[in-house]
């Protein structure tokens, strides 16, 4: 168990204003995924809301405040759990918090028509002890199908209160908060009283919380007896806290072991399964007093539905349309947005270029500031479409069925069956679809996802493709190369992951036990929140990163100035526009990328690169289109005819078919883009996975595109 | 207990009516872990649990109604007073600091700490236990001198009284009793839930593996003698669906052969 808490016990933010008349209260909300628990968080806290990341995981907490009634609440949402064991960094982010910041109040939020299987965390919670509030999210469902759950009794059993709500409507929001007011009032529970695990493993627990007290100060961090259940169940961190935090832990350790595992031999069960029996035992018996369910005739709605997008011959044609309407939604429908905004963009950098006077100033405006802006933004209409996309369709539940019916195909790749919306994003575009693989829950799974998006051919490496191919490749072989260079992307990320799950992602397989919530109708609020937070978060966290980065790649771009240029020196009978394209040719040649390209030339001249192809190529970390638009720049130099057919014709006639298939291989791989990188960096919440992932796939591609090229050149090609 | 070192005629019949037999203790403090665990203690849940007859179980309970510990409610259910369940936990608490004092300070074997301590827990005062629990957390504050004293204790080669006596414990009748923990009969016929036809219902009966997928599946509910029902199979074969405890979850082959289940339909 880290000491160390990351972001700090929650303290009270200064008085906003208002004078406050009762003290913050700190609130924790709990629950299972699909609870609703974040719909709860958004009708409480409404927009005042912060993220808060963990060091070192991916995993978000959510922090907001309420103020209303005269009440202050403190309000930490926290990730999805099902258990408060820590099997992976969700719960053991959850866990930690309430463990080490001790909320006043815990608010356990429970999807109402899946009682049973919530109740397994409450009985942990209580466990645990303090002040519990349970919520009944959800009951407008769970009356409709016939379930009665009986109040009093369940919070008798529980020595919780507990309140009934319906998250989508708001309905139940004020009685809950009324709710926390009073639970606060009361006692906090002493979790050591509350339950019992039956003689044998009862004692062995009672005897290890009793000498956890009896080791004195160092073993006071975590309650007693809870420390116990979880080092019973084999908890890792438990027993490393134990190990090495508590005085003469070792020797406790030691003795509970053996304690546990004569108690093992002779029950022939783990003891994680004598717990888990006893939880599940004893909720089933206040159940059996609390619940009361009419028998539904008919079967229910989802299992009708199920039976046909999961069906066995209907099930994959209709997982394949979904998903080509997704991808058409996202890129087709935001095309002519993104269309739309780049010319916006461009008629703003108009607009200054025709009203300042040449000079440094206004190329930093336009080609700088608006250019960067423009560019941050123009990722926007995708991020929105893909988030609805996807906030529809994990909200009505097909989600996990989509993960459920790919799974066979991405187990086998060493990825889950979520990684797939995540990596079919990636053929439009690396930003949205590295802030998809939110979906993803568990923090290996989605590293790996993360890690080989880049590979998917984005549509910003077709403008290289539609360049290189038609300018090398003879017309009957145009398709196949082109799909040759998807294929070898997706075969490379294949080959990478099984890579990455042998060495820096290794580790036990995460499990597919994953629940299939009921379908359900999304409501509009929700989705919506879902695209507002992601598109804030994406302008906010990531914008700024990318705005940075191509401010400096434009200064790369533009300085240092060429005093005189060569093309003025030469005959006359050019037009002012061919002149002019040259000389932005040789600014660029002049510039510290072009400086930078002719420093790389004799590393790359094995891969059949000149240093014309590298200043493209650094131009390419902007944005992988970029890379055509320098080609075009630095050729002009040489010859100043600037239309694109011209380019093609003078690549072909520069450079063989071998360099060009090489450029191609090299784009496709090499150097994610600045704006993967700062999707990255915000996503993995440091620059530790962006730095490896933009330097190991410009290795690969070195070493892949030298070795293309040597042996296309030993077999005689393209000499 | 020691009955020369009480010489005072009156504090030994105070001592007697004041507190609980060795009986009454077990029988107090099984009324109230039953009534943690079910809910609810009736003299017959008393009887099977102590392995003793009904009638015996009845006697225990009348005396101890007369002691004023327990009360029996209109449907024959027992209940504790509260100076009943603070007897009992006085009981159970002394039991514990009992054993950890005999294991862990004075290394007696853990066999014979747990009878002993099972023998003194309900003859030591609320004070005692108390004395006993400082001592012990002082020494267990103080490691250094907690293991020089054990060593020199250990070392010890007076002529002491105990000198004949052996280190091993002469009876071995102390071993924990396991309900409803008994192993698989083997010769059962054991198929996993991945063996399964879709649409038919199982029992679990055990769930095998370790670590983190194991936790996982207990967590999510698949516990033994919980009622399973194979749904669907997804169209490339892999991960199934299943329904229990009123819900829905998916599960990859390999996961549900670490699930061992007796079918239900047949």
């Amino acid at each position: 168990m880290p000491t160390s808490d990351p972001i700090g016990p929650i303290s009270p933010i200064g008085p906003m204003g208002t004078a406050v008349d009762r003290p913050t209260l700190h609130v924790a909300l709990v629950g299972n995924p699909n609870s609703g628990k974040t719909s709860i968080f958004n009708q409480l806290t409404g927009a005042n809301q912060r993220v808060a990341n963990y060091p070192g995981v991916t995993v978000e907490v959510t922090h907001g405040r309420c103020r209303r009634n005269g009440l202050d609440l403190q309000i930490v949402d926290l990730p999805g759990t099902y258990s408060l064991t820590a099997n992976s960094p969700e719960e053991r982010i959850a866990r930690d918090w309430l463990v080490q910041n001790r909320p006043d109040v815990i608010v356990q939020v429970i999807d109402a028509s899946n009682l049973e299987r919530s109740l397994y965390l409450t009985m942990q919670l209580a466990e645990l002890g303090g002040r519990l509030v349970i919520d009944l999210n959800m009951i407008d469902e769970a009356t409709q199908k016939g379930i009665r759950i009986d109040r009093a009794g369940l919070g008798e059993h529980l020595r919780a209160e507990v309140v009934e709500t319906v998250a989508s409507r708001g309905d139940g929001i004020q009685n809950l908060l009324t709710t926390i007011n009073a639970a606060h009032a009361r006692e906090p529970l002493d979790g050591a009283t509350l339950f019992d695990f039956g003689e044998d493993l009862g004692r062995v627990i009672g005897k290890l919380s009793w000498r956890l007290r009896l080791a004195g100060d160092s073993a006071s961090a975590l309650p007693h007896r809870w420390a116990a259940i979880k080092y019973a169940e084999a908890d890792a961190e438990v027993r490393r806290w134990l190990a090495e935090t508590v005085e003469g832990g070792r020797d406790i350790a030691r003795k509970t072991d053996r304690e546990l595992d004569s108690l093992r031999r002779r029950a022939n069960a783990s003891i994680e399964s004598l717990i888990a029996n006893v939880r599940y035992g004893k909720l089933a018996a206040i159940l059996a007093e609390t619940q009361a369910q009419a028998p539904s005739p008919a079967p229910a709605l989802s299992t009708r539905l199920d039976a046909v997008f999961m069906h066995k011959w209907l099930g994959m044609p209709l997982f394949l349309l979904i998903m080509a309407g997704l991808f058409q939604f996202v890129f087709a429908l935001g095309e002519p947005l993104t269309h739309g905004l780049d010319w916006l963009f461009h008629r703003a950098a108009a607009l200054v270029q025709g009203s300042m006077a040449d000079g440094p100033l206004r190329s930093l405006m336009v080609d700088g500031l608006i250019h960067g802006v423009g560019g941050v933004l123009i990722f926007l209409p995708n991020i929105v479409l893909l988030f609805m996309a996807i906030g529809v369709l994990e909200r009505c539940g097909y989600m996990a069925r989509a993960a459920f019916l790919i799974d066979r195909l991405m187990h086998k790749i060493g990825l889950h069956g979520r990684s797939f919306i995540p990596l079919v994003t990636g053929f439009g575009c690396s930003v949205p679809a590295i802030m998809a693989t939110r979906t993803l829950e568990h923090e290996r799974d989605r590293l790996a996802t993360m890690m080989v998006i880049p590979l998917m051919s984005c549509s910003a490496r077709l403008p290289i493709y539609t360049l290189l191919i038609p300018a090398f490749i003879p017309l009957p072989w145009r398709g196949p190369v082109l799909l040759m260079m998807y294929a070898t992307g997706i075969a490379l990320a294949v080959v990478l992951v099984k890579v990455l799950r042998l060495t820096i992602l290794a580790g036990e397989a995460t499990p597919f036990v994953m629940e299939l919530p009921p379908y359900r109708m999304p409501t509009l609020r929700s989705v919506w929140q879902d695209i507002w937070s992601k598109s804030a978060l994406y302008l906010r966290k990531a914008g700024t990163i990318i705005l940075a980065l191509s401010i400096l790649l434009w200064a790369a771009n533009s300085y240092p100035k060429k005093p005189a240029y060569d093309i003025d020196l030469r005959p006359a009978g050019l037009t002012a526009a061919q002149i002019d394209a040259a000389r932005r040719g040789e600014d660029l040649a002049h510039s510290i990328s072009g400086r930078l390209g002719r420093l790389m030339e004799p590393a790359f001249a094995p891969l059949g690169f000149d240093w014309r192809i590298c200043t493209a190529l650094v131009g390419a970390v902007a944005a992988k289109e970029v890379l055509v638009a320098q080609l075009g720049i630095i050729n002009a130099m040489d010859d100043p005819s600037s239309e694109p057919g011209r380019l093609q014709q003078l690549l072909a006639e520069r450079y063989s078919p071998l360099t060009g298939v090489c450029i191609m291989l090299f784009a496709l791989i090499a150097t994610p883009c600045t704006s993967t990188v700062a999707v990255m960096r915000r996503e993995t919440n440091s620059w530790k996975w962006p730095l490896a992932q933009f330097a190991g796939l410009t290795a690969i591609a070195y070493v892949l595109t030298f070795a293309v090229y040597q042996i296309g050149r030993a077999l005689g090609m393209g000499v | 207990m020691a009955p020369a070192q009480i010489n005072d005629n009156s504090s030994w019949r105070a001592f007697e009516d004041a507190e609980p037999t060795h009986s009454a203790a077990h029988y107090l403090t099984t009324i109230m872990h039953l009534k943690e665990r079910m809910g609810y203690a009736r003299v017959t849940d008393l009887a099977e649990h102590l392995g003793v007859s009904r009638g015996a179980a009845s006697r225990a309970a009348a005396l101890l109604k007369e002691r004023g510990w327990i009360e029996e409610d209109p449907n024959r259910m027992l209940l504790l007073t509260d100076s009943g369940r603070d007897l009992a936990r006085s009981v159970e608490r002394n039991y514990l600091i009992m054993e950890c004092f005999l294991e862990d300070i004075l290394g007696v074997p853990g066999d014979i700490a747990r009878r002993d301590a099972c023998k003194l827990e309900h003859l030591l005062s609320g004070q005692t236990g108390q004395a006993l629990f400082r001592l012990v957390r002082v020494l267990n504050e103080s490691p250094k001198i907690l293991k020089k004293i054990q060593t020199r204790v250990a070392n010890l080669t007076d002529h002491s009284p105990f000198a004949e006596m052996s280190d091993t414990p002469t009876d071995s009748a102390t071993s924990l009793k396991i309900e409803d923990m008994e192993p698989l009969n083997p010769a059962d016929p054991v198929c996993s839930l991945a063996d399964l036809e879709p649409g038919r219902r199982a029992i679990v009966s055990n769930v095998k593996g370790q670590g983190a997928i194991h936790r996982r599946l207990l967590d999510m509910g698949i516990t033994k003698g919980t009622a399973v029902q194979l749904e669907q199979i997804a169209p490339l074969g892999d991960p199934i669906k299943i329904r229990l405890r009123g819900y829905d979850l998916s599960l990859r082959m390999s996961e549900a052969r670490m699930i061992e289940v007796e079918d239900a339909d047949e």
